[in-house]
């Protein structure tokens, strides 16, 4: 009985915050003519697929969508071993400068995008790695700074005895990393990567500035070819974006279990 | 233990120097590279893109013709010409929004376009539009698409009040007369269920944008001075304007007094759900209405109401532009032969028919099957005689102020006059700090403290 109040709050707030998405999910639903119609039906009557039918049927969202998991998930990936291996170094050994590193990784994590988009730009365009899914993949796991910062503390948080009897078993330094380390704090490790997936997944500035060719647009400027200047496709933009959803919430719920209660060790 | 890992050093870093991509050598022949908004995406629903994307392509077999979209909101892509720009790379062509050809002319990213269209092409410009074509006599913009703010109203509801139509040469009288007839309680419960007109009140960029339309045809202007002094933001006409808005909200009652909480988007469905019968918009927004809401064929297009007599009214007038950014004479050529296409008669008057986006030459409204039209007087005259959003370097400054004054009138119910002039001593001590902390900037053209005109 005591926590029917608590519950109540919790309840209220994730309706506040699933509102807007129930919003997109209704106008997704609605058929084009009832998208502003007033006063608003929240429960479109009668709810039609017509926009889901249009997007997919289009074979650019297929491409999209592929050229999205591509970059998501191998960025991801790259920046979460090297991230990784960063932050054991970082976390478990002491050397001059540590502190500072640390901060530098923060620094560039905070700066703003914009400031060294046109130097980005121009090493990219030197690499001929415009228009490309590798150039994608090789600047968004830039992003691994955010992997460091979040697995420093955590693999710092191991005892140094399990790192000791590792090396007095054999272990190198690489060994206690990928034997002892990784498999004590893979769920940490998990979270980062969900973490850098949906950074890059989300990205939009950087795919619209290095990727002009329609072939390689990731979802989120695909997105924007269904609004366009003079006609928003607003069932369709809805749509979209909800099929957008999928592809994380999926990762998430795989990656759930594994990823909280690491989480919550960490405090 | 130190050999091994200079190996590996050494290894990683030849690894480095053999994966770096050298950059490809460009295709056979010529490659013009020009950038496009996402409107401009060869779709289904814009056959005259496709057949644009076709023709221009067929029309330079002996290179490459790069047409390249640009998705996102109009900012970001902004941004990007800017960073690539920046990059010392970039499109040679790009269609940009008009209102920011003022700002890449200022940091001289705009190339001249003369020589590169004839000249014939530049007198068959609608007049009014030569302003943003150009500074101190240089032409650099080629206007390609524009669309203005007229009225645009239900005319079923109209029609079922018996109210008379917005038509040329009505007034400010006429307006609020046909807005009180048709603000309605239509449930009997006592509250109103339809105004007369909705206007957007929240503070946003396009709020101002709809808002000048009323300011100029109350006889204003925003100018700054010779010495680069921004404008005085309180004047008769300015003041007289946001009185406008507060009196449709408090004094003749036809829209709600929450239009400081309404943006553009929130009218415009309220005008296709029927909250409201009649509002300020875009001349392209009927079309939109024919797709997205019931009421396809049911709203009008009017023209701005006479606000002052004997001051004509003024409406804005904005849109899309192609800017040069490559001085190769070979490429110069290609581009004029791409321009010529884009701006002929026969093409903006496809563009025309597929979505109601108005054309910056007056080919089209000489046209027959513009003039068949039953808007096509409004329009043509709404083009000849509206102004582009004004683009002296203190405009965004003076564009806040006033979207905070008008915030102040409609919400607080406050004095237009008191607001505005509180609003411009702020302003003004804004730039003479800016100015002492500054000095370097202060220069004719630049930012400036100063009484303005």
């Amino acid at each position: 009985m005591k926590r029917v109040p608590e519950a109540l709050f919790f309840l209220g707030l994730a309706a506040f915050l699933l509102l807007p998405v129930f919003w997109v999910v209704s106008t997704s639903l609605k058929p084009s003519a009832d998208i502003y119609r007033l006063p608003v039906e929240w429960v479109p009557r009668p709810a039609s697929l017509e926009h889901y039918r249009t997007v997919l049927a289009d074979p650019r969202v297929g491409r999209y969508l592929s050229n999205s998991l591509v970059v998501a998930l191998l960025s991801s990936l790259l920046a979460t071993f090297l991230g990784a291996l960063a932050a054991f170094g970082v976390g478990r050994h002491r050397f001059a400068g540590r502190s500072f590193l640390l901060g530098a990784l923060l620094l560039v994590h905070l700066c703003p995008n914009l400031v060294s988009m046109a130097a980005l730009y121009r090493m990219a365009s030197s690499l001929n790695l415009l228009n490309s899914l590798l150039g994608l993949v090789l600047i968004q796991a830039a992003g691994l700074s955010l992997a460091v910062w979040l697995l420093t503390g955590y693999f710092e948080s191991l005892p140094g005895s399990y790192e000791e009897m590792a090396r007095t078993d054999g272990c190198g330094t690489l060994g206690v990393f990928f034997r002892v380390v990784l498999p004590l704090r893979i769920r940490g490790v998990l979270v980062a990567a969900l973490f850098l997936f949906a950074q890059s997944w989300k990205s939009f500035f950087l795919p619209l500035l290095l990727v002009t060719r329609e072939d390689k647009m990731t979802l989120p400027l695909g997105i924007y070819q269904f609004a366009g200047e003079h006609g928003f496709a607003l069932g369709k933009v809805c749509a979209l974006s909800i099929i957008s959803l999928l592809p994380p919430l999926i990762l998430l719920v795989v990656l759930h279990r594994l990823g909280w209660e690491s989480l919550r060790a960490r405090g | 233990m130190f050999r091994t890992r200079a190996v590996w050093l050494c290894l990683v870093m030849l690894a480095l120097c053999v994966c770096g991509c050298p950059r490809k050598p460009d295709p056979d022949g010529l490659r013009v590279v020009v950038s496009l908004p996402q409107w401009f995406y060869p779709a289904k629903e814009r056959p005259w893109a496709e057949r644009v994307w076709q023709d221009l392509r067929a029309g330079f077999p002996e290179g490459t013709l790069d047409l390249q979209i640009s998705p996102g909101r109009t900012e970001q892509v902004l941004h990007k010409l800017h960073v690539v720009r920046a990059a010392g790379e970039g499109p040679d062509l790009a269609c940009i929004r008009m209102q920011w050809a003022g700002e890449l002319r200022r940091r001289g990213v705009l190339l001249p376009m003369e020589g590169v269209v004839p000249e014939a092409v530049w007198q068959g410009m609608v007049p009014s539009l030569l302003a943003v074509a150009g500074s101190h006599g240089v032409l650099d913009l080629l206007p390609y698409d524009v669309g203005v703010r007229v009225i645009l109203y239900r005319k079923d509801l109209f029609q079922q009040a018996g109210v008379p139509e917005p038509a040329v040469g009505w007034t400010r009288q006429d307006l609020v007369r046909a807005a009180r007839t048709l603000t309605e309680d239509l449930n009997g419960d006592g509250r109103v269920d339809r105004w007369g007109f909705g206007l957007p009140g929240a503070r946003h960029e396009k709020t101002i944008f709809q808002w000048l339309p009323w300011f100029w045809s109350m006889g204003g202007d925003l100018r700054e001075s010779a010495e680069g002094a921004p404008p005085m933001l309180l004047s008769e006409a300015s003041a007289q304007a946001m009185q406008w808005y507060r009196d449709l909200a408090r004094e003749y009652r036809v829209t709600p007094a929450t239009i400081y909480s309404m943006d553009q988007a929130a009218v415009f469905q309220g005008l296709a759900g029927g909250l409201f019968a009649m509002t300020e918009g875009g001349s392209w927004e009927p079309a939109l209405l024919e797709v997205h809401s019931r009421h396809a064929g049911k709203v009008g297009i009017g023209p701005m109401p006479f606000m002052k007599p004997g001051v004509p009214p003024v409406t804005l007038v904005d849109g899309w532009g192609f800017v040069l950014l490559t001085e190769d004479p070979e490429k110069k050529r290609v581009i004029g032969r791409v321009l010529d296409a884009l701006v002929s008669a026969r093409h903006q008057m496809e563009k025309y028919q597929a979505g109601g986006m108005l054309s910056p030459f007056e080919a089209l409204y000489r046209d027959p099957r513009f003039l068949a039209e039953t808007a096509a007087e409004v329009l043509a005259d709404a083009v000849r005689r509206g102004k582009p959003v004004p683009d002296f370097p203190s405009f965004p400054r003076v564009q806040e102020a006033l979207e905070i004054s008008l915030q102040e009138v409609l919400m607080n119910d406050a004095d237009p006059e008191t607001v505005l002039e509180a609003r411009q001593s702020a302003m003004k001590e804004g730039f003479r700090r800016l100015r002492d902390r500054e000095p370097a900037r202060r220069k004719p053209g630049g930012i400036a403290g100063g009484t303005g005109e």
